[in-house]
């Protein structure tokens, strides 16, 4: 079992299928509208006139493949009142379902949408890395689903090496907030966070 | 939009801010009282405020999916500020039932004071954890002092108006009339201050504006509450002109102007939650 589990995404690869995303449903058998990972589409562009007087575009679009984080500084443990929110033995955030209330709070304060509202429990789910398939020596699901291998897992701070830090571009928020592990390689349209330039398409696809 | 957005949430918020309310502005008159009967009356307000706290508890739970859980939510303290806030409901609710069965007796009590005075503190500390629980980073619509001054606002209207139904129906009941028009107006400059705050800035990495609905929206809803919440106090202002040159068409003034500046509050509360959007994913 890996110390620090993270995730990468490669941008650049993922052609916005969603593969990853009805794979993790079917494995955690979610009921309709749980969603531990999502598919956004970010989109814009507008018409520009050339200096010979034609038009031109310059539309863009790209996905960003997300599920919870498992952040070094998670905001969904600082604020569960119950703290049914924690970090397990494994490192990986996770809810105690004997704890949780249900007021969705940690939902509310998430700007990844990783806890999600389960109505049929009357508790909040998420993202728990498919640990028992890691214990397993196994690969996540999404993970393995993925036609593209655009989502890889792994150690942190190697990952880190590889890529970098995580990258503050649009739709996510400011890494500083939570400090997500996150790694990854930005579409080559990827516009810098909080851009005005594009928005998420589609709303009701995720 | 749904008539109340988070009903729950609206009426929890709202009935345990003119709780606390009618609880301190009711503390003030009775220091100012030396009249037996008003006296007896405002004590009288002690149980239906705390009655009033209760279906406010109650109501909370109704946003909550495993209610039963509930007794792990003062857990958190240490970090999360729904925790403290439902631990100075806590707090509230034991000083408030002690006040309460004090003031169902008919003599005055030795220990009233000491009760309602820690009510009042508690009570206070509430609407503090309350406005903090909405003070979030990731939300910057509710990132400010929003919440602080909307709350605030309904305690202080709310229970001046409560209180000004109690006191009108007795002879020298204008006498509290410049003591509960300032709390009145005090509330009104706070909620007026907090409704600009909470019309939503729509930004790329919120929410698509078709999800939160138009600003213009927005604003006229925030527009209509103020109105409300504005002709109450008003009504309260001019029923104590008229009330001294004896006018009996007044009597039920001061119910109407409370009934609409509750109704002025409600709306400016679900238009609090209806404004709420979140930066990221």
């Amino acid at each position: 079992m890996l110390k620090q589990p993270a995730f990468f995404i490669d941008m650049s690869s993922c052609s916005g299928c969603k593969t990853c995303m009805v794979s993790c449903m079917d494995k955690n058998d979610l009921p309709i509208g749980v969603k531990w990972r999502r598919v956004t589409e970010f989109t814009g562009g507008e018409w520009m006139q050339r200096p010979d007087g034609t038009f031109g575009q310059n539309v863009f679009a790209y996905y960003v493949s997300m599920s919870c984080n498992h952040c070094d500084d998670p905001i969904c443990v600082k604020v569960c009142p119950t703290t049914a929110m924690h970090r397990n033995e494994h490192n990986i955030v996770t809810v105690d379902h004997n704890k949780c209330v249900g007021c969705r709070y940690c939902e509310m304060n998430c700007p990844y949408s990783a806890p999600q509202f389960n109505a049929e429990l009357g508790k909040m789910t998420k993202c728990d890395f498919c640990y028992d398939k890691q214990l397993k020596g196994e690969t996540p699901t999404c993970v393995a689903a993925c036609p593209m291998r655009a989502i890889k897992f792994g150690e942190f701070e190697e990952l880190k090496k590889m890529y970098g830090e995580s990258q503050y571009i649009a739709p996510l928020p400011n890494p500083a907030l939570t400090k997500p592990r996150l790694t990854m390689i930005p579409s080559r349209n990827a516009k810098p966070g909080g851009s005005t330039e594009g928005m998420q398409s589609n709303p009701e696809e995720v | 939009m749904p008539l109340l957005h988070e009903w729950s949430l609206v009426l929890f918020t709202a009935l345990a801010q003119v709780a606390v309310g009618i609880v301190l502005v009711g503390e003030c008159l009775l220091h100012a009282a030396q009249d037996a009967a008003v006296r007896t009356n405002i004590r009288r307000q002690s149980p239906i405020a705390f009655a009033l706290f209760v279906v406010a508890v109650l109501i909370s739970l109704g946003h909550t999916g495993s209610p039963l859980n509930s007794f792990n939510t003062i857990r958190n303290i240490g970090s999360s500020w729904l925790s403290r806030e439902i631990g100075m409901l806590c707090l509230t609710g034991i000083v408030f039932l002690w006040l309460a069965f004090m003031r169902m007796k008919e003599q005055e009590q030795a220990q009233e004071k000491t009760a309602a005075g820690l009510v009042v503190v508690f009570g206070v500390l509430l609407v503090v954890t309350m406005s903090q629980v909405y003070r979030l980073p990731v939300a910057p619509v509710w990132d400010s002092c929003v919440s602080f001054l909307a709350f605030f606002g309904t305690m202080f209207i709310t229970g001046a108006l409560w209180q000004a139904v109690v006191v009108s129906k007795s002879e020298d009941g204008e006498k509290f009339g410049t003591l509960l028009l300032v709390m009145a107006f005090v509330g009104l400059i706070l909620a007026a201050a907090s409704a600009p705050l909470g019309v939503p800035v729509v930004s790329a990495d919120m929410k698509p504006a078709t999800v939160l609905g138009p600003a213009s929206f927005v604003a006229s809803k925030l527009a209509l509450r103020m109105v409300l919440t504005g002709l109450g106090v008003g009504i309260l202002a001019l029923t104590l002109v008229r009330a001294t040159q004896n006018c009996r068409k007044c009597a039920y003034a001061p119910l109407l102007a409370f009934i609409l500046a509750l109704t002025g509050e409600l709306l400016g509360r679900s238009m609090f939650y209806f404004a709420y959007a979140r930066i990221g994913m």
